[in-house]
């Protein structure tokens, strides 16, 4: 085994970036392959040995293999927070639960302006947004390697796990905006005002659970993957 | 004689043996590990080898680990806990397999017999 020259480095990193691959962790995982295979042969074999390295990596084969990981991530990110929630349903968890369900009824009867509400609806979205920064920075750490090898390759670099996360802490702001305003359009002839506390403490409860969910999910999967 | 075909169908044990008996192994080192056990007649190719690799990783039979070596990233992969128990039953399944095999290839085969 040897080590590679900067020139033959760049050769490869020029070849890997060819294949315009955008998932961080199919990137890692092709040139990490490229160099280990590079190093056990003599540098008058490398640029055959490069040359078959691409015919066996080839465009459509990299695209493959990212597009179902990708999908698989997206699955994985789903089924993983879907087991989290469902364990704030066990035996163990359910005082947890039933302490924050007490403290959002709580406070959401002890509230008396629309405003008021308005605040408690806000305090997960807060915890949302402090998640979503958070995860932002670590994830711009974790990938500043990958990208500053590939800092030339013209397309966005990001962690095909990542993604799916990103998306569902988007998807929480979605579901209050619709939950706040669809009732004032439809059923804008009844007066709400008794059913707000009420409605207003469901909503915080099932946004903080969730974004504690995500959370977790986040805290699991950061231990093996580039989030 | 291309053996691929015959390799395609037994990867994923031959995959989750050699990570019950390495603890962690990048992709490469597999393919390495494969060829010094069998003498370079078995070669597992790159195209069969990372999509096995993911699909066993998101059916929860491995782990992954993210290591810095050498100025890049390195994907490692161990067993899971369900991993481990999948081995033993792949295991027997592949020998009973072979088995079997060999009874239609030598009808006069018994098990034990060299």
């Amino acid at each position: 085994m040897r080590q590679l020259t900067e020139i033959e480095l760049q050769e490869i990193r020029r070849s890997i970036m060819r294949k315009e691959i955008s998932s961080a962790e199919i990137l890692m995982e092709i040139y990490d392959h490229y160099i280990s295979h590079l190093q056990e042969f003599p540098e008058e074999n490398f640029n055959e040995q490069l040359f078959e390295l691409d015919e066996k990596f080839t465009y459509g084969y990299c695209h493959a293999l990212q597009y179902k990981f990708n999908k698989k991530a997206k699955e994985d990110i789903h089924q993983t927070q879907w087991m989290v929630i469902r364990k704030y349903f066990c035996t163990s968890r359910w005082f947890y639960l039933a302490g924050i369900m007490a403290l959002a009824f709580y406070v959401a009867t002890q509230a008396r302006t629309e405003k008021e509400l308005g605040v408690l609806l806000l305090s997960p979205m807060i915890l949302l947004l402090i998640v979503n920064i958070a995860f932002g920075y670590q994830n711009f750490r974790k990938l500043r390697p990958i990208k500053k090898t590939f800092k030339d390759i013209g397309i966005p670099i990001n962690s095909s796990l990542a993604l799916p996360i990103t998306e569902r802490m988007y998807f929480p702001i979605l579901m209050a905006q619709l939950f706040v305003y669809v009732p004032k359009l439809i059923f804008s002839q009844i007066d709400l005002l008794p059913y707000l506390p009420a409605g207003a403490a469901m909503i915080t409860i099932l946004l903080t659970l969730y974004t504690v969910s995500l959370l977790e999910v986040w805290k699991i999967k950061s231990k093996t993957a580039l989030v | 004689m291309s053996n691929n075909n015959l390799i395609k169908g037994s990867l994923q044990t031959i995959i989750l043996k050699l990570l019950e008996e390495n603890d962690k192994m990048y992709g490469y080192e597999i393919t390495q590990r494969v060829k010094e056990l069998t003498e370079g007649e078995i070669k597992i190719t790159e195209g069969a080898l990372y999509p096995a690799l993911h699909k066993l990783e998101a059916e929860g039979m491995l782990t992954t680990e993210i290591q810095q070596v050498d100025n890049r990233v390195r994907k490692y992969y161990s067993l899971t806990k369900d991993g481990q128990k999948e081995v033993s039953a792949k295991m027997s399944e592949l020998q009973s397999f072979v088995g079997n095999l060999q009874r239609i290839l030598d009808p006069e085969w018994k098990p034990g017999l060299a």
